[in-house]
Order: C-alpha cells, then structure tokens, then sequence
C-alpha cells in the first residue's frame, strides 16, 4: 500500500502491518488504516519520554553483572524509536476446583550406631519426614486486562514480559494520537488470541495452585479443572520504546514499556566474568575453611 | 491552573493560576516542570475541606515528636514548614468472592492440617490514595476522614493547592481490592485461628462496584533533620500524623545496653535460684 506525505508531497511505500510511520523524505508523520485491518479501539499514550527511557535501558545494561563489559558500558543505544504496538485485551475470570496431596515436613531424631577409631559409638540424628493430606477445594481469580500480542512486532513472550500496562490511561483511538510514531496494524485476529487468552488463564490458574496457593510445605498429584470466562476483547496500542545497543561485537533489542520503564531484552553471558566470580567465591570459601582447619589444630 | 511535576518525589501540584508554587509540597525541592495540560487527568467529583488549622497541625507534629522515647529530643524544636494540600483519592465500594487455603495447628505429626474455604463480602467501602507521594501504609495510618463533609468538586473554592490524581479508575479499583482481600485474610486468619502466614488468598471481584474520585485533607510538614528535609503528613479532619520520625542513636544504644544488662541479670539470677 502506498500513502501520500500531506507536507512534501512523496509517495511512500506503507506496509499492510504498518498504522502510522515517517515520511522517509520529510520524516513528517503518516498516518493511515489499512484496508481490511480492524483499527485499535483505544491508545495508551507514552509516560516515559525519551530521555527516560536512554536512563532506563543504561541502568539496566548496568546492572547485569556477568554481561560483557562493552555491553555494560554502552553509553546509549544505537537506535531508539517509539512505536505503538498492538494488543488484545480481555477482563478474563476463572473459576477452579483442584484436588491434591498436601505434604508438610516434620523432623524426628533417630539414633544410630556408627563405627569411629575402631570403636562402635551411638549417636543421634535429624531426620526429615513428610505427613501427608488430601485437600480438595475451590479457586477463583481475575484479570482486569489479559494482553495477548495482535502483531508480529511484539512475541507473546516478549509482550507479557513488558506487562503490566495500565489500560486506565489508555485514550480513545484517534489518528493524531500515533502520529510521529511507527505503529503497527493488528495481523493476529481476535478468534486467534483468545484461544491463546485461555490457554494462557489456564496455564497461570494451575501454575498459581500448584506453586502459591496450596498450604504445606510440597504438594503431588495436583489435578485442576478451570473454567474461563473471556469479555468481549478490545484492541488497544501500547507504546514501547525499541532500541538497538551495541557493545562490542554484541547487537542487542532492548524494548521498554513506554508506560512504566520496565526494560527487557536479552543480554550476553561474559562466561570468563562468571568463571572469575565462582573462582574467587571458592577461594573465599577455601581459605575460609583451611582457617578453621588451621584453627582446630592449633587449639 | 497551573500543574507542576517535581523533579524529585515526582508529585504533581496543581494551583489556582498565579499562585505558582515555589518548591514541591511533599518533599520541598524547588526544581518543578511544568505537567502538559493535555495529560492533566480529569478532575475529582468531590473535596473535603480542612477542619483543624496551622495550630493543631503544628501541636500534632509536637506530641508525634514527643510520642517516642528513642527519638531526639531535639526533635520537639524541629522548624516545621506546614502546607495544607488536597491529596487525591479513590473512595471504592466493592464486593468479593475470596476463596482461601492455611494451615491450622492439630494434634498430627507434623502439629499442623491443611485447611481451605471460601467467603464473600459485600459493599465494603474501601479508599486508596490515587497520589505519586501518598503511600497506602500512610493514608492508613491517618484514619478515617468525615465522607459527610464532601462537598461537589469546585476548583474555585477550595481551601488549598490540590495534588493531580496519578492513578486511574482501573487501576485504583484492582489496588482497592487487593486492600479489601488483605482485610479479609486477615479476619479469616483470625476466624479460623490459622497458623500465622499461612493464609493464602485468591479472589473474583464482584460486578457490582462504585468509585468516587476526590480529594482529601491533609498538612504537610517538611523539616530538616542533620541536613535531610524529612516529612510528615497530618489528617486534616482528625489530626491523626505519619511519617519520618529520625532515631536518637544514643537513647537506641542505651535501651540495647539497658536490655542486655536486664536478661544477663535473669540468666545469672536463674542460674543462681536453681543452684
């Protein structure tokens, strides 16, 4: 699809997964719908300028330890351009019943006899043991706005890792709202995303039972049988910042919610750095030990 | 109006226009930009008006600062800089369907069981502060304020600078619940006599919920302890106070020493009795 600059006058070239871009003669923003794509019902507009966001991806490259320090050390990425990129929401609801095996730890000391310079000595020892329980019962949890990726822009992993968004703020879908950004169309249908909504609830229900919400100290045979009620789904842009560092011979996208900061991305281990810390850790732990060794003896 | 963002706590003022205000209310830095008219969110439905004044205000921060013994004297001599301001917050009323998981203690091997149930409360009002400065912990610790003194929103006749609300319906209402959710653990923890921590809440929010945007009263105070401006906060309506209260780190060590002294006297004494 082609559009047309309203302030030069160039004929641009607009992919069908593009909602709005720059001219590329003018840098003057474009704006344009598609045919046959659903346009966005609302926007969430940028808090994190774009100062803020440079801040938060260095801070973040900062604080990984064991990334190569040219990684560490990149002054400022590369690349950094705002987009608005398009997400399905939902207010989801689940309704579980669960039945599994509660195990909580107990300790009961035992004696034994063992054998020591040729002598049999009896001694005493801890020993865990685990009681267990049947509990079955009910489980109910919501979600005011589960996201699902409608691009290709974002992965789904990449798009829950970027949650939360505060859909709140988000402001009814107007061109002059994405202007001056790229945004992206939404290529995944809605029919599509929901059967990825729920299997994503009923993956987080049977995770949150079977990891956070059973009393005890282990559980087995944990069985869960959800039901899911889905809203009507809304398509909302979200705005993230993409950028591209350089560290080095590293080249990494870095994203960040142009709502909250958060910052993800995938950064390199430096496995020399991490080798150098386990040696110096053990070397700690070494003399540490030769110490208390040399101390024994002396007294 | 003019609406302000402080550099630094990251507050939002807004005042009548030419009344600028020259530092930030909540922690007295001066480096304020100007907010976007555009992003201003909307206004409140209501405001409460102040009830107590610069007096009793000033008289809370003097018994809030003789209320420990581990903190400084000096302390009741501290300059305080009061402001009033209006501090945005959601005032919620909700239901919730609570299903719950703990242990109890029983006479098995381990001394606990599992148990688990489910409740449902409904039309619990519930507030939370909708404030970039005001943390829940703090608009807890102020108490109530009187809702009858709610008057409509009128930014002409307000008694004071308000705060700009940072947090949206959406939001505040899943804040809201996971307030009331704690309240119900906490009472079914008691109910059900459960082991302390145990508890374990989920929860499924009722249709049915209300919430009110407005604004409620309160005195800042901002006073300088060993060079940090340290701050308080002060319900307008009850006098009820919160905040930073610094430590005398000779009256700490001497209560440390004082309690040392007290359980090795108890050890030697019951050492000695049972001699």
């Amino acid at each position: 699809m082609s559009s047309r600059c309203t302030n030069c006058g160039a004929t641009v070239d607009v992919g069908p997964e593009v909602l709005a871009t720059t001219c590329a003669f003018c840098d003057s923003p474009l704006v344009a719908v598609p045919d046959g794509a659903v346009p966005p019902e609302a926007v969430v507009p940028f808090r994190v300028p774009r100062q803020g966001a440079s801040q938060a991806i260095r801070r973040y490259l900062d604080g990984h330890w064991f990334a190569p320090a040219a990684v560490r050390k990149a002054a400022r990425p590369t690349s950094l351009h705002s987009a608005m990129l398009p997400l399905w929401s939902w207010q989801a609801r689940a309704h579980s019943t669960y039945q599994a095996r509660i195990g909580i730890h107990w300790t009961r000391t035992e004696t034994y006899t063992t054998t020591e310079n040729g002598k049999t000595v009896t001694k005493t020892r801890t020993v865990r043991e685990t009681e267990w329980f049947g509990l079955e019962g009910p489980h109910g949890m919501a979600w005011r706005d589960h996201l699902v990726s409608a691009g290709t822009g974002l992965t789904e992993a990449e798009s829950n890792a970027l949650e939360p968004y505060d859909l709140g703020a988000a402001v009814p879908w107007d061109p002059s709202r994405v202007a001056g950004h790229v945004a992206e169309a939404a290529t995944i249908d809605a029919e599509t995303a929901r059967a990825t909504a729920e299997a994503e609830v009923r993956s987080r229900v049977h995770r949150d039972i079977a990891q956070d919400f059973l009393p005890g100290d282990v559980a087995s045979g944990v069985s869960v049988h959800t039901e899911v009620t889905l809203s009507q789904p809304r398509l909302v842009l979200v705005p993230v910042w993409i950028a591209v560092v350089r560290g080095g011979e590293h080249v990494l996208r870095v994203l960040v919610n142009g709502q909250t900061g958060e910052v993800i991305g995938e950064v390199p281990t430096d496995w020399a750095r991490v080798a150098m810390a386990v040696g110096a850790v053990l070397l700690v732990v070494g003399l540490f030990v030769a110490g208390a060794m040399w101390l024994e003896g002396a007294l | 109006m003019n609406v302000v963002r402080c550099a630094q706590c990251g507050g939002a003022i807004a005042s009548a226009p030419g009344t600028p205000e020259p530092a930030c209310l909540f922690c007295g830095h001066t480096v304020l930009a100007p907010v976007d008219p555009d992003l201003v969110p909307p206004a409140p439905e209501a405001w409460m008006p102040h009830r107590i004044d610069e007096g009793a205000a000033s008289a809370a921060f003097k018994t809030f600062a003789r209320g420990s013994w581990f903190a400084p004297r000096a302390l009741r001599d501290a300059r305080l800089r009061l402001r009033r301001v209006l501090v945005p917050a959601w005032q919620w009323r909700l239901g919730l369907d609570v299903t719950w998981t703990g242990l109890v203690s029983a006479a098995t091997r381990s001394g606990k069981r599992p148990v688990r149930g489910a409740t449902a409360v409904h039309d619990a009002t519930v507030m939370v502060p909708a404030s970039a400065t005001l943390t829940q912990r703090e608009l807890d610790a102020l108490g109530p304020f009187d809702d009858d003194s709610a008057t409509p929103w009128d930014p002409d006749h307000t008694d004071a600078p308000w705060e700009v609300a940072e947090v949206s319906r959406h939001t505040s209402q899943a804040r809201a619940e996971r307030v009331l959710a704690d309240r119900v653990a906490r009472r079914v923890s008691d109910e059900e006599s459960l082991r302390a921590g145990s508890i374990h809440t989920r929860w499924i929010p009722h249709e049915e919920a209300s919430g009110t945007p407005r604004l409620v009263p309160i005195w800042i105070g901002i006073y300088t302890w060993k060079d940090v401006p340290r701050r308080v906060v002060i319900n307008g309506h009850t006098g009820a106070i919160t905040g930073d209260r610094p430590l005398d780190p000779w009256r700490v060590a001497a209560a440390v020493v004082a309690g040392a002294t007290l359980v090795a006297g108890l050890v030697l004494a019951a050492s000695a009795l049972g001699g």
